[in-house]
């Protein structure tokens, strides 16, 4: 039995299934349906629950969406024909903002991998996005197609391997533990509350987290193309970036950091979260909460 | 191994066809391939040289038939469907990834050839597949036959939102049905409308392969194409030319470039002036254009296209 105390969620989400592109997507809502819309896209390995925090933590009123990716959380996963490709995301997020949002355009907080899904969607279809929270999204790292054999090299030799296991843990609590070394700003209330949502228990006590190993299928994104697409964006952009993110470290190292972040016409302004990694919103929920709703409700 | 899980020539009498060569009886087997079932078509002794054959976009293996037909040598000949095309399994996905090719390629010479690298002879995508391969793998690859499968126009960077966007759309479409046809000859001769050069006997053949029986759950009866009509959404991955030319110019296999003169993909790229360049990327390339065929040569000038592939295979 596990005597930790389990975080409370404040608000309860409630979960509905809509067929994406052939796929089963798992999309978790909280609030009021009437309340204005709010879509929040989680990153890479990651799942829609990690926005619990940041949810608890609004003071206004939103009806937000956030769905599973592909191969993640309770989204349809581990079956052969999954491709994983990176535009099979940006299909995906056109297909859920015509299901959810078919007649006005979409106001987006996103993180990461799905920060980075928005910003070339909201560049293709500039119309179809009102405003964006883009959370760690344009540090994400990407291939030039001119030094792309070495990577084509690495990607033709792990789909060479077969399909990739699946790490188990021995317990929830040892996910657990390993989120909080991940993200040492999160309590361990809530790294178990999460761990329960994250992973899948074995009848052995082993747990499985709910992420699809196999999305190492689709591994090439090109940074070149991404650039044509962000500078279409027109809709207001806030930009929030994690201080000790290793992600814009990287960026910064390379030198991209200016040239990326340039191709924003429309960013509004950019917050630095001092006390954050990459996963601002495990690290600084309440903060991210307060700047996002800032943003989303001026003008 | 099965026979050939297709009837052959079946109503030639009907059409009035003449039997002028003799057809060389294939194979089928079938393997896993990345999670899919892979239909692959073989012909001749297992002991001869390997020679894989890889077909287009559209096609199926078994339209290299004409070409095999039309071989002196003893050679084994493999030549697999692509996923989604033929007798292989639909990959279920709601687009289809160029790169996936490059990986099941990968796997399937691995499973036939582990030990030496392989003789390829392709067509169309299949040479666009290997083009990328053997610049990745070029020890993998000891010979490289493309026909008309270097030509794909390019597009420029500024072309990305474009591309992406018109995908994007396909995507977002309903599905249409199934187009049907009446029959295996009602295709074969929209076959030949679009390709005159095509001879009624091949037309039946083709359309045989291409095609399937509709089933009943499918308006109107009739014959329907088999490959995966999620094909027909497209892709927004961008082919440049200048990512291209770096898989081209480490390809160290002797390459022949077969060409048709009356191709309106070579029209393009020798309008574009690209043509010059893609070709000073390759160290060991011979180049042979067959003035009167189309794109699909080894339909319309087999017994030529033979001849050529086999003295370069026996040259190197």
């Amino acid at each position: 039995m596990d005597t930790r105390a389990i975080y409370q969620p404040r608000q309860i989400s409630r979960s509905e299934f809509v067929n994406i592109r052939g796929l089963k997507y798992h999309c978790r809502m909280w609030g009021r349906e009437d309340a204005p819309k709010l879509f929040m896209l989680h990153g890479s390995r990651d799942i829609s629950a990690s926005w619990q925090f940041t949810v608890d933590a609004l003071k206004h009123d939103w009806h937000i969406i956030a769905p599973d990716w592909r191969g993640c959380g309770l989204s349809d996963w581990a079956q052969s024909e999954i491709s994983y490709w990176f535009h099979d995301l940006i299909g995906d997020l056109h297909q859920l903002l015509g299901h959810f949002s078919p007649n006005e355009p979409a106001t987006i907080l996103a993180h990461s991998k799905g920060a980075n899904v928005t910003q070339h969607y909201a560049g293709l279809k500039p119309e179809r996005v009102r405003k964006f929270v883009n959370v760690e999204g344009f540090v994400v790292g990407s291939m030039n197609p001119l030094y792309s054999i070495k990577r084509m090299e690495r990607w033709l030799a792990r789909m060479a391997l077969g399909e990739a296991r699946e790490p188990r843990y021995d317990s929830l609590h040892s996910f657990a533990e390993r989120l909080q070394r991940g993200n040492p700003r999160l309590s361990p209330d809530r790294a178990m509350w999460l761990t329960q949502q994250w992973c899948l228990e074995q009848p052995d006590g082993s747990v499985l987290q709910r992420i699809d190993p196999a999305q190492k299928r689709g591994g090439i994104y090109y940074i070149t193309e991404g650039l044509e697409c962000w500078k279409r964006i027109t809709a207001p952009m806030l930009v929030v970036e994690g201080c000790s993110s290793g992600h814009a470290k990287r960026i910064h190292d390379k030198g991209e950091y200016e040239m990326r972040l340039g191709t924003f016409k429309t960013m509004v302004s950019l917050e630095h979260f001092p006390e954050a990694t990459h996963n601002v919103h495990l690290d600084e929920p309440e903060r991210l909460a307060e700047v996002s709703e800032k943003f989303l409700l001026q003008g | 191994m099965i026979r050939s899980a297709l009837p052959q020539h079946r109503t030639r009498a009907a059409l009035g066809c003449r039997t002028e060569t003799k057809v060389k009886p294939s194979s089928s087997s079938y393997l896993p391939v990345r999670g899919l079932r892979y239909h692959v078509r073989t012909w001749g002794d297992p002991s001869a040289p390997k020679v894989i054959l890889l077909h287009g976009a559209q096609d199926v293996s078994a339209s290299w038939q004409f070409t095999v037909d039309a071989m002196k040598k003893d050679w084994h000949f493999i030549a697999p469907d692509w996923r989604g095309y033929g007798m292989s399994q639909w990959s279920g996905s709601h687009s289809y990834w160029q790169p996936d090719l490059t990986a099941d390629l990968n796997v399937l010479l691995a499973h036939f050839s582990p030990d030496e690298p392989a003789r390829l002879m392709t067509h169309s995508l299949g040479g666009n597949i290997v083009g990328v391969y053997a610049g990745l793998k070029p020890e993998r690859v000891r010979l490289f036959i493309n026909v008309e499968g270097y030509n794909v126009p390019s597009v420029t960077i500024e072309d990305t939102p474009k591309r992406y966007t018109a995908w994007l759309d396909a995507t977002a479409k309903e599905d249409a049905p199934p187009r049907t046809y009446p029959g295996y000859e009602a295709f074969a001769e929209r076959m030949r409308k679009g390709n005159p050069r095509l001879t009624p006997e091949r037309a039946l053949f083709l359309a045989q392969h291409w095609c399937k029986e509709a089933p009943a759950t499918v308006a109107g009866g009739g014959v329907m194409l088999r490959s995966d009509p999620a094909y027909g959404r497209g892709s927004p991955m961008c082919y440049r030319l200048d990512e291209q030319s770096q898989y081209w110019s480490r390809v160290s296999a002797p390459t022949l470039w077969v060409e048709g003169g009356q191709s309106e993909w070579l029209h393009i790229l020798l309008k574009t002036g690209e043509y010059a360049r893609r070709r000073a990327c390759y160290s060991n390339l011979t180049v042979e254009r067959f003035e009167q065929a189309g794109h699909n040569v080894h339909h319309e000038e087999p017994e030529r296209l033979a001849e050529l592939c086999e003295a370069f295979l026996l040259k190197n």
